[in-house]
């Protein structure tokens, strides 16, 4: 890459962190929530993204690393009285570990099989969650607050906490995909057999990118179990495993800032449509079916194809 | 015989019932533009496939420069420089051309950890515009390669080779689809590459294999019918019968 599209990137991606971090100061308390939390859950997108978006492989048993970055930390805290960012390390520690041993087996397989075996796994980890309920409460779940340091409670220490995760794994994510090693995870998407050929061992690639993937989804999963105090199994259930697949594709698979747009996007259509019925999953759906008739590349993908051909 | 560089040993492949490659050595001597024909469904294809790694044999073994690399997968087969171009055109098709041949080319500059984070693109560009030179794709560099014209994605497919620095280039019917005037062109250019690579050469047109060649392999339904220099190979009358009398 020249200077030039080189430099704008660069802008572009801090930009984005300097906005978040001034909207904390004109926000209301309101939205100051959200945005932590939305900050929260584009961190895993953004995982996902590396996954599904760049590496062209799709899971839908994402939610497995987020417990286990969850759990990780919010077990260790609950039971084992560590303090915060011991737990937060652990929870991501297993998150990367769960990921680096289930891509090990799951990536002898590929396309709609990867697609099943993911589902399966996930499905498991969050059965197997429900099954020591005696250890992880199960369904119910448990509130950390009281075994967490006072200073969490603060808004403003929650938000920057948020923002400090999102912003790791963010600019990490937009570093990756720009390097040599995200153009092979491009190429294996685009073609995995033509860029063995060209001498790249795509298994061991695509274990290295599930791995951070995974990791990043757990780095998440931690965050929300110690931002916002609660751990709870519906954390490992399919459906968070969706939500950031659908998070990604709203924003634009395979763009560094599509998926982070998908995920505020998202929160708000469901909490503006939540307001007024209680089918707002209906909303969400229709949105969706919108989305992928008319802009299958996603608002970035969309974006990119038609404004800035740059933006990576 | 001097030693060869690439060897196979008895190579055999089945398919079901149908043995495409059937106990074949042939020794492909360094420098060389060593050709393979015969008529379609003659094994050629599947021979080549599983020098380079992408089928695996069902008997028989490859030596490469005197090591078995019967079992080596084929990303370390082409790290170690036996580099394939596809008979059906396989590239990254939405990828630009120049993109194409740069995945090819920072694969030779990617042999430390820190280099898979960062590359210097100064040496990176220098490779890239050569072999887009050689094959005269520099005007069209940035396109997606899918949009190019089929010939020169075949062509193409030539740059990313070279792009990888090989040691044995696989070329599978490089000239098809090619115009009549582009042909002269693209045999000059074999011609070069040979000068820095031993060329394994599959190809239809007999005038190209006649012209480049300076060992001919002929094979029919699985099996070697003939192998030596062209001269030798155009008399067999084994091979009139086969092949070249088909014409």
């Amino acid at each position: 890459m020249k200077g030039g599209p080189g430099a704008r990137v660069l802008a572009l991606h801090l930009g984005l962190i300097a906005a978040l971090f001034a909207a904390q100061f004109v926000l209301g308390a309101y939205h100051h929530t959200n945005l932590a939390r939305i900050m929260v859950l584009a961190t895993y997108a953004v995982g996902y993204n590396l996954l599904l978006g760049y590496t062209g492989l799709m899971s839908l048993g994402h939610a497995m690393f987020f417990a286990a970055g969850m759990y990780g930390a919010g077990l260790s805290i609950y039971y084992l009285g560590f303090g915060a960012i011991p737990g937060f390390a652990l929870g991501v520690a297993c998150a990367l570990g769960l990921a680096l041993a289930f891509g090990a087996f799951a990536l002898r397989t590929s396309g709609v099989s990867f697609l099943i075996v993911t589902m399966m796994f996930g499905q498991a980890f969050y059965l197997t969650i429900l099954y020591f309920n005696q250890v992880t409460f199960g369904d119910q779940g448990f509130i950390l607050s009281d075994r967490l340091p006072a200073a969490l409670v603060d808004p403003d220490v929650k938000y920057n906490a948020a923002l400090l995760v999102f912003a790791a794994c963010f600019l990490a994510s937009a570093f990756l995909v720009r390097s040599p090693f995200g153009r092979i995870l491009v190429a294996i998407r685009e073609n995995e057999a033509r860029a063995r050929l060209l001498g790249y061992d795509t298994y061991t690639c695509k274990l290295v990118v599930l791995t951070l993937s995974g990791g990043m989804s757990g780095a998440a999963g931690a965050a929300y179990a110690l931002l916002f105090s609660y751990v709870g199994a519906s954390f490992a259930a399919i459906l968070n495993s969706i939500y950031p697949l659908l998070w990604t594709l709203l924003g634009g698979a395979g763009t560094t800032l599509g998926p982070v747009l998908g995920t505020g996007l998202m929160f708000y259509l469901v909490d503006f449509t939540s307001g007024w019925t209680s089918a707002y999953l209906f909303v969400v759906g229709g949105a969706l079916l919108v989305l992928v008739l008319f802009f299958p590349l996603g608002v970035m993908g969309t974006v990119r194809a038609k404004l800035a051909p740059w933006i990576p | 015989m001097s030693a060869a560089l690439l060897e196979t040993e008895a190579l055999t492949r089945r398919f079901g019932g149908l043995t495409a490659v059937d106990d074949v050595s042939i020794g492909v001597r360094a420098g060389q533009i060593h050709a393979i024909i015969g008529p379609n469904g003659a094994g050629k294809t599947t021979l080549v496939g599983m020098v380079c790694g992408r089928v695996r044999p069902s008997a028989g073994r490859i030596r490469f420069e005197g090591r078995d690399i019967t079992r080596t997968p084929a990303w370390r087969r082409a790290l170690a420089g036996i580099v394939y171009t596809f008979q059906v055109t396989s590239i990254f098709r939405a990828l630009s051309v120049r993109e194409n041949v740069a995945l090819a080319a920072r694969r030779r500059l990617m042999h430390s950890p820190a280099r898979w984070l960062h590359l210097d693109p100064m040496a990176l560009e220098d490779r890239v515009d050569a072999a887009l030179g050689t094959l005269d794709l520099r005007e069209q560099e940035h396109r997606p390669a899918g949009e190019l014209p089929y010939g020169h994605q075949r062509l193409l497919e030539v740059a990313m080779a070279l792009a990888l620095e090989p040691r044995v280039l696989v070329l599978d019917e490089p000239a098809q689809g090619l115009a009549e005037h582009e042909i002269d062109t693209f045999c000059e250019r074999v011609r070069e590459i040979s000068s820095r690579a031993t060329v394994i050469l599959i190809e239809h047109n007999i005038d190209v294999v006649l012209r480049l060649s300076s060992h001919i392999t002929v094979m029919d339904r699985g099996r070697i019918i003939a192998d030596g220099d062209p001269a030798s190979v155009e008399a067999d009358p084994g091979v009139q019968r086969a092949y070249l009398g088909r014409r």
